[in-house]
């Protein structure tokens, strides 16, 4: 039983699963650093799906399509973002009402532009070439797996290190980061405040667009209404989890694809479909539950300190009380 | 403040309208026709006031569950989960208890509908108010979970006997007895006694809210938790219950369109109820009249988007982009700052000449 479970396939299945969660929960993480908690990455990607869809339906390219779903969902993304820092907006209302909005534009778009009924798929519309790179094979272990990927799959886990260099040792991701942590200090530097928050939500909008891209275009070239079925909202788990340290959500997406594509595998031993969709949603509690734990030991670390401050403070206050 | 409000919904509709109007020209119909359309499909005649009337009850209803936890500053989203749990409990007590008189297999159902949900919301319920684990995320998770769960165990426990020889490919439990059915108010209709029960709820809440001092407490919390932390509010307590009150009438809400509407548990009968409920409480601003208000709108919408889609050449889904705008330029505080400055000039210009 267990060798159905753990072989190559999974271990490809589950990277190709993480693919997805990775890029829009790197995104979500680059927006809470500029302190701007972003819950419509759903929605984001929906977008993204959509407009790639139809960019490669009408160019006849998936290349020229991928980037009209990333300009088009930093559009998406900038206006999301102007609503929230420009007319100082509820960020889980508005995330929950960009969501909807996705949700009923696709629909609109899919009944109204192109007369599919819940479905676009045209079996002419090319997919996301898969690229043989005779290099890659020999990578050990993971060659075979790595290897006749999509673009997306790559870059994907490219950006895990672009972003992280990003954020961590240039100018612009200082800054973005100093958006979230300490805003007064940017404003006292003369920077201008809105100006990183605006570029981290259009990071979040170009990754989730690739993300979306990745779900429409890497298997069947189709669109189907609220196809991303809440992999958003499993991605700004990620987020909550790692709290936004690049790195924690570039793991906890990968577990989440492992711990997916294991489920899917068990479904040929026999269990429940429903169960095994349920999966990813039971694992994201589970996920948060852990966080909770690392919280309050961080807490109790804090007390801890605070005891022995307070332990030092009132040595001093004796020695001098004492000692003069 | 009761006008401002007032002023804020207006603005944000007829920026909705004109924005969706684009949207009705660009597929190729004239909106003013269009909407023309929706409302005569609403509220013209007999029988479509009544409809009207029967899609606005389940969002007054859902629009109550959101409000209750929105309003202490939780933001459950696990109301869609709770509504299917609901109907299903609703459905099987309906369907297996035998021989009660009908309003206590009615109530029975109802109340067995609001235990279930307030179980299954009471674990995000903890984590939020105990452990301060975000509520978004797990509520909207308990919610794929719970309609998952429902659709496992109506497929291979509770299904319909009689489906196994059909072909019937719906997901759905036996018809529920004669004693448990909501009656219907003018018969061919499927407008039922679950208006009352709206009704009354809405009641309810507004006395809670305006006059009880939980009801006090819970607003505060939502408002300004710093203050209702030093005020000696049990904050834990409150999101707690607010959380479990939520989702026990989401647990209603399910149980009035099972034992009013469908008479069984047909999987999928929610179809985002519980979801364009929050849009309501959204559009209300929490307040319960304006929330009866919103939800009487959205019923409006919903009928009229049909009767609409029927003679025009709109799709349904512009209702939605119509809803999801209001949603979001009410909720933009700013927005509405631009207009009033606006007038602040007029005034002057005004007081000078």
């Amino acid at each position: 039983m267990l060798d159905v479970i753990f072989n190559e396939h999974t271990l490809k299945t589950a990277m190709v699963l993480t693919i997805p969660l990775l890029l829009a929960g790197m995104g979500g993480a680059v927006c809470i650093k500029a302190g701007f908690f972003n819950i419509a990455l759903e929605g984001y990607m929906l977008i993204g799906a959509f407009f790639s869809v139809l960019g490669t339906y009408t160019f006849n390219n998936s290349l020229v399509g991928t980037l009209i779903a990333v300009v088009t969902t930093i559009i998406y993304a900038l206006l999301n973002g102007m609503i929230v820092f420009k007319f100082k907006a509820n960020e889980i209302i508005v995330g929950f009402g960009f969501n909807m909005l996705a949700i009923s534009l696709t629909g609109w778009m899919l009944t109204t532009v192109i007369g599919g009924k819940g479905l676009f798929y045209n079996p002419s519309t090319p997919k996301l070439v898969k690229m043989n790179i005779p290099l890659l094979d020999n990578v050990p272990i993971l060659g075979s797996i790595i290897n006749n990927q999509n673009i997306i799959f790559h870059l994907g886990w490219i950006f895990i290190i672009v972003l992280y260099v990003l954020i961590y040792k240039t100018k612009l991701g200082y800054r973005i980061r100093a958006m979230g942590e300490n805003p007064k200090v940017l404003k006292a530097s003369g920077q201008r405040m809105d100006f990183y928050k605006y570029i981290a939500v259009a990071i979040s909008g170009a990754l989730c667009g690739l993300a979306g891209s990745f779900i429409a275009l890497s298997d069947l070239a189709l669109f189907t209404e609220n196809m991303i079925a809440g992999r958003g909202f499993i991605a700004v788990t990620t987020v909550i989890f790692s709290n936004g340290y690049i790195p924690i959500t570039a793991l906890a997406s990968f577990l989440f694809g492992v711990a997916h594509s294991i489920g899917i595998q068990l479904q040929g031993i026999g269990i429940p479909s429903e169960f095994v969709q349920m999966t990813p949603y039971i694992l994201t509690v589970l996920f948060l539950i852990l966080s909770i734990k690392t919280d309050s030991i961080k807490k109790k670390n804090q007390k801890k300190n605070q005891k022995k401050s307070l332990y030092r403070g009132g040595l001093q206050l004796l020695q001098r009380l004492f000692l003069q | 403040m009761k006008k401002r409000g007032l002023d804020r919904l207006l603005i944000a509709l007829g920026l909705a309208l004109c924005i969706t109007g684009i949207f009705i020209a660009l597929s190729g119909e004239n909106p003013l026709n269009a909407y023309y359309q929706l409302i005569k499909g609403a509220l013209w005649g007999r029988s479509n006031l009544i409809t009207t009337l029967r899609w606005s009850v389940p969002y007054l209803i859902a629009s109550i569950a959101a409000a209750v936890s929105f309003k202490a500053g939780v933001f459950n989203l696990g109301i869609e989960g709770c509504v299917y749990l609901g109907g299903l409990t609703a459905a099987l007590i309906g369907a297996y208890f035998q021989g009660l008189p009908p309003l206590i297999h009615i109530s029975l159902a109802i109340f067995g509908a609001m235990v279930v949900s307030a179980l299954w919301l009471s674990i995000p319920a903890y984590l939020k108010a105990y452990h301060n684990v975000n509520e978004v995320i797990t509520t909207w998770m308990f919610t794929y979970i719970a309609i998952l769960l429902c659709q496992y165990l109506v497929r291979n426990i509770f299904f319909d006997p009689t489906d196994i020889g059909s072909a019937a490919q719906q997901v759905r439990t036996p018809y529920i007895m004669e004693a448990a059915k909501l009656k219907q108010l003018f018969p061919p209709y499927q407008l039922n006694f679950s208006i009352f029960i709206g009704i009354t709820l809405m009641i309810i809440f507004y006395i809670f809210i305006k006059k009880t001092r939980s009801g006090y407490d819970l607003s505060m919390l939502g408002t300004c938790p710093n203050f209702a932390k030093y005020g000696g509010i049990n904050i834990e307590k409150t999101q707690f219950y607010a959380i479990l009150v939520s989702g026990s009438i989401g647990g209603i809400l399910g149980a009035c369109e099972v034992l009013g509407v469908h008479h069984r548990y047909i999987h999928g009968f929610s179809n985002d109820l519980a979801t364009l409920g929050i849009m309501v409480a959204l559009m209300g601003r929490l307040n319960p009249v304006s929330m009866a208000i919103a939800a009487l709108f959205m019923g409006i919408m919903q009928n009229g988007a049909r009767a609409m889609s029927r003679v025009t050449n709109v799709s349904l889904d512009t209702v939605l982009i119509m809803i999801a705008l209001v949603v979001i330029l009410i909720s933009a505080e700013e927005f509405f700052e631009i207009f009033k400055i606006r007038q602040r000039v007029k005034q002057s210009k005004k007081g000078e000449s």
